[in-house]
């Protein structure tokens, strides 16, 4: 298993790149990618800017991919401009969910290669064989997707994968499909960061227990190709998250045996929940 | 143009029920949120000896689900005519027509539509051609008018509780099960402040707002009915 990093700024990208991430991939100004445009972008980049970091990368074996997972009917025709500006850039490819982007994107090279987004809310093999057939090589397991709902997306699919890292920051509610983010009645937190009343008791959205926790990113790790770390909080954290995920990969690579593995990464896990409450 | 009159119920919510009233002709019977609340054959058939056409909804789905749900149709095609199933995702709505073929209907529930109808109209307008898309759900005033104004897709309006969130990991045990104990038995729970309905595994906000066309089909959720909204304890979940 690999790490593909999120960065939110180029210069993050020589540290991922430099620290043995063998993908890297980023939003930018002016392609919707994210719920939280434009903070978690890559803001303002010139286009020789990004052609160096990408060449930066490349050099460290490297490749980077684009977020556009977020475009929309309104937006796509400008969108599909800055694309093929990245792509002559050296850019590898992108993350999206419409096949309507793939679809418009012009058959030129260099061709991109495409990454389906966990926002294409892909859960059973006829959808992901659908996505494969406009050109998506790779899927992402959806965070509520759990090892034993997604067997048949491990067999014979013909399409590479990755899953997120859990134990980082992800949505309890299905990201895309939750309007906390954009707007909470009440106290203004996000909803599922707030603790709520109803008829008289308190409540929480919940997350997944530690073991589960564990128990996933093992299987994950046994069969998906890449892991997924999001681009969402501060550099500082995403460092300490990145270096936490190599000792995970590592320890995964070289244990055949689930309980072994516990073991040894149990303190890592629950170093990983302090920092997400951290964050 | 005459806008049908649906009613969403959960299987746990039909099981209080005797009667549906007369105006509604159709019920939406499962739940668009938590694939649990799928229905027995022994449910359609008590919406079906009411005199009510049911519809079969269900969420985004896993194949283990997928499956449970084309072992559900036969028993609909045996009890009337091109009966219709809400989907949710795109994998549900190719399984179900390679399986079944033009012998049932499917409308774009209101989680796929809403994918859908970020891309362009000529897009969304191919994907009902291909697939035979007969309804498009939505609870978003601002989606059913403008696509209500093209005239060209049908559209049912889901009232008066708009979706706000949804999870997976169940808000009562915590984890993700294939198969449940119905721990929420589907309640409606108004949190404290008001702001938001908590029903099972989804969050709604009250909306109230009507589209100023209307719809081919207006969704009715079950309270509209029943008159009231649980004020009853919560069974113990913490």
């Amino acid at each position: 298993m690999k790490i593909k990093a999120g960065i939110r700024t180029l210069e993050e990208a020589e540290y991922f790149a430099d620290g043995g991430a063998g993908e890297i991939y980023f939003g930018i100004n002016g392609i919707p990618s994210h719920i939280k445009n434009p903070e978690c972008n890559v803001n303002n980049a010139s286009v020789p800017a990004i052609r160096k970091t990408i060449e930066y990368a490349h050099s460290r074996g490297c490749r980077m991919f684009v977020a556009v997972n977020e475009i929309n009917a309104l937006n796509l025709k400008t969108a599909i401009f800055k694309m093929r500006e990245l792509m002559d850039c050296g850019l590898d490819g992108f993350i999206a969910s419409s096949p309507e982007v793939v679809r418009n994107y012009p058959a030129v090279s260099p061709v991109p290669e495409w990454h389906l987004s966990s926002l294409a809310f892909c859960l059973n093999r006829a959808a992901l064989d659908w996505y494969k057939s406009y050109g998506f090589s790779r899927f992402v397991i959806y965070q509520h997707f759990f090892p034993e709902e997604s067997i048949s997306f491990f067999a014979n699919s013909g399409m590479e994968s990755e899953v997120f890292f859990l134990s980082d920051d992800i949505c309890v509610n299905m990201d895309g499909l939750c309007k906390g983010c954009t707007g909470t009645p009440g106290d203004g937190k996000k909803f599922c960061h707030r603790y709520y009343y109803a008829e008289g008791k308190k409540f929480h959205c919940r997350w997944i227990d530690i073991d589960t926790e564990i128990k996933c990113f093992y299987s994950y790790a046994k069969k998906a190709g890449w892991l997924k770390l999001v681009r969402l909080t501060d550099f500082s954290h995403r460092k300490k998250v990145f270096a936490y995920a190599k000792k995970l990969v590592a320890v995964a690579g070289r244990t055949d045996n689930y309980e072994n593995f516990k073991k040894e990464t149990f303190d890592i896990f629950k170093n990983m929940r302090r920092l997400r409450h951290e964050n | 143009m005459k806008t049908e009159k649906a009613i969403f119920l959960t299987p746990l919510q039909l099981s209080g029920i005797k009667k549906i009233p007369g105006k509604i002709s159709k019920v939406y019977l499962g739940s668009d949120s938590c694939e649990h609340m799928l229905p027995s054959p022994e449910d359609i058939k008590k919406v079906h000896d009411m005199g009510v056409e049911p519809v079969v909804s269900v969420p985004i789905l896993t194949d283990f689900h997928l499956e449970r749900l084309c072992g559900l149709v036969p028993a609909m095609l045996k009890l009337y005519w091109k009966p219709e199933v809400s989907a949710n995702d795109i994998g549900t709505v190719i399984r179900l027509r390679e399986k079944f073929g033009s012998d049932i209907n499917i409308s774009a529930g209101r989680h796929l539509f809403a994918q859908w109808a970020r891309n362009s109209l000529d897009y969304t307008a191919g994907l009902r051609d291909e697939f035979n898309i007969s309804m498009f759900e939505t609870d978003d005033v601002y989606t059913a008018e403008s696509f209500l104004q093209t005239n060209k897709f049908r559209i049912a309006f889901h009232y008066p509780y708009k979706y706000y969130s949804l999870t997976r990991i169940c808000p009562y045990k915590g984890g993700i099960y294939q198969n449940c104990d119905r721990a929420c038995a589907d309640r409606y729970i108004p949190l404290d402040d008001g702001s938001i309905i908590w029903r099972g595994n989804a969050y709604f906000t009250k909306s109230g707002a009507i589209p100023g066309l209307p719809p081919d089909r207006m969704i009715l959720s079950y309270d509209m009915i029943s008159g009231h909204v649980s004020k009853g304890d919560t069974g113990g979940i913490k």
